[in-house]
């Protein structure tokens, strides 16, 4: 009985003959972490090189290093101001569409006859581009942060609680039996198998509201505002200060990777079970 | 703890009064398609039972009556004097595919039934139960890893400490073995065996596995399919005298006799017209 063996062989053990396992090279073994970190600067490289030898008018094309320049700018005039009201319109919106997707995902999870009656209407508004809401929207909340607050829900409640229904739905019987069979209550049958089986379908419904809720606050600041992002965005590009303006795609860029890799935080807080179930990512 | 771990076989009536489960004229419905019709039988505290039959033909819909997640449309099913789906009388489920919870860990895996029956042992008291039965088949040192950091064998291990842990009147056992390689099979059965018998529980067990059920049970029952029916009931245990000779000596007489059965089912549900909706 091997009794509390790990289920790996021991790592480096050496063959009876006195080999040892091929090795693998320094590159080799930190490959996930350093081919994305070339590409991006090899593509940093070939652009900026391009902008300097071909020359093209600054008013419709910029590079690294001019972009840096506008960043530097930016960041000495209003970048703070802007980021901080766009940072704000997107966590109000996510905090609230999460706290309407969360019961009533979980809900039509749960029952048929609610999943039933609001499974077309859900599905309908998921897939509709509902931006198109978005001057609307701007008329009833006016020009400030709640009209893009109000945006980002619309867009960003939807694939939460999508999720979390079918993550529901989806919870495996057989655990659920088995749950019940060893005397869980209903709660129990909750707490212990239903949510934790869902926390991955939860966290997927996040990563799709994150991305949705950046175009929600970007594009609403562009419909109408007086600040945020969008806002610095769209006036930098009627004047054709295209480095400033590629300086703010350059920082909602930066501000999105920062969220995703929370998230992924926070997955692995949520459900440390998953580690090593999944290698990629 | 000493005590707490002492096997407790539930009530066990002086002078044979009652067996401890009694199935009368059960009938069950999937949805309109009739599964169970009319099966009766009973069970004797400390009998180990086996189910056998083609696929498809009830054996775990019966377990899971039994088990009191399911409740007939028809007749009675009692386990211990109360009605299966009163869930006084303990009983647990090991599971074909383990149905561990994956974000669990062993040991918390363990304590899953103790969580919810044993209330009245205090959060320690729980842990030293599960360790008692994890070290018991062999798991010690296991208790914090996650289930998918461990083989098969010993996930099913695991299942096992979770069913034995809860010392039910009554374990459940639908196709322990058949999710695993013929050599873990082989030495989990014999584990299986031991136990069962040093703590004396009275087990229903499905397979598919002839050999598995001559080996193990004392009574194989043999259902029939498409209506799922009990067909035969054969005694396989022998005096109580000599047991393991008399069961070697007519190993191939009940061997031959269980396959004959089985082959008939087997042929006779391929030739049936496809109407596969099972589930």
């Amino acid at each position: 009985m091997m009794a509390g063996s790990a289920p790996a062989g021991p790592a480096g053990a050496v063959s009876s003959t006195g080999l040892r396992p091929p090795r693998e090279t320094w590159l080799r073994r930190r490959r996930s972490r350093l081919l994305p970190v070339a590409t991006v600067l090899a593509l940093l490289v070939i652009w900026e090189v391009l902008g300097r030898t071909i020359g093209w008018n600054p008013l419709f094309f910029s590079y690294p290093s001019q972009i840096w320049r506008g960043l530097v700018d930016l960041a000495g005039s209003t970048l703070w101001t802007d980021l901080r009201v766009s940072a704000t319109e997107f966590a109000l919106g996510m905090l609230l569409s999460v706290a309407i997707a969360v019961p009533i995902g979980l809900l039509m999870g749960t029952s048929r006859n609610l999943y039933y009656a609001l499974d077309p209407i859900v599905s309908a508004l998921y897939s509709t581009p509902v931006l198109v809401l978005a001057p609307l929207l701007v008329i009833w909340f006016g020009l400030g942060i709640s009209s893009k607050v109000a945006i980002v829900v619309i867009l960003s409640t939807f694939p939460v609680m999508i999720n979390l229904t079918e993550g529901v739905r989806t919870t495996d019987r057989t655990l659920l039996r088995a749950a019940r069979s060893f005397g869980a209550r209903r709660r129990h049958v909750y707490r212990d198998v239903v949510f934790p089986s869902v926390v991955p379908f939860f966290v997927t419904g996040l990563r799709l509201a994150v991305g949705r809720a950046m175009i929600g606050v970007v594009v609403g600041e562009y419909i109408a505002s007086t600040a945020g992002m969008g806002y610095q965005i769209n006036s930098d590009a009627q004047v054709f200060a295209t480095a400033r303006y590629l300086a703010g795609v350059a920082v909602i860029v930066m501000f999105s990777v920062v969220v995703i890799e929370l998230l992924k935080l926070l997955e692995r807080k949520l459900a440390p079970w998953r580690v090593g179930t999944h290698d990629t990512e | 703890m000493s005590q707490a771990i002492q096997p407790q076989p539930l009530g066990a009536p002086a002078g044979r009064a009652q067996p401890l489960v009694t199935v009368s004229e059960v009938t069950f419905w999937y949805g309109s398609k009739l599964i169970l019709d009319n099966v009766s039988c009973r069970i004797e505290e400390g009998e180990f039972v086996s189910l056998i039959g083609a696929s498809g033909c009830g054996k775990s819909t019966l377990l899971q009556l039994l088990d009191g997640v399911l409740e007939p449309a028809h007749g009675e099913i009692r386990v211990g004097g109360a009605p299966a789906t009163v869930r006084d009388a303990t009983r647990a489920m090991v599971y074909q595919n383990f149905a561990l919870l994956p974000w669990r860990t062993v040991l918390r895996n363990v304590r899953l039934g103790l969580d919810y029956r044993r209330r009245d042992l205090s959060g320690r008291e729980r842990d030293d139960l599960a360790r008692h039965y994890l070290d018991r088949v062999g798991l010690a040192g296991t208790e914090s890893l996650y289930p998918h950091q461990l083989s098969g064998g010993m996930q099913q291990r695991v299942g096992l400490a979770r069913a034995f842990a809860v010392q039910p009147s009554l374990l459940l056992m639908d196709e322990p073995f058949g999710a695993l390689d013929a050599q873990n099979a082989e030495i989990l059965r014999e584990e299986v065996r031991a136990l069962v018998a040093e703590e004396r529980r009275t087990v229903v067990f499905v397979t598919h596995n002839l050999d598995e059920a001559l080996q193990l049970s004392d009574r194989v029952l043999l259902m029939g399919s498409s209506p799922g029916r009990i067909c035969a009931d054969i005694d396989l245990a022998g005096p109580k005298s000599d047991p393991d000779a008399w069961r070697h000596r007519h190993y191939g007489e009940h061997r031959a006799r269980l396959w004959d059965f089985l082959k008939a089912e087997v042929t006779r549900a391929q030739r049936r017209v496809p109407e596969r909706e099972r589930r």
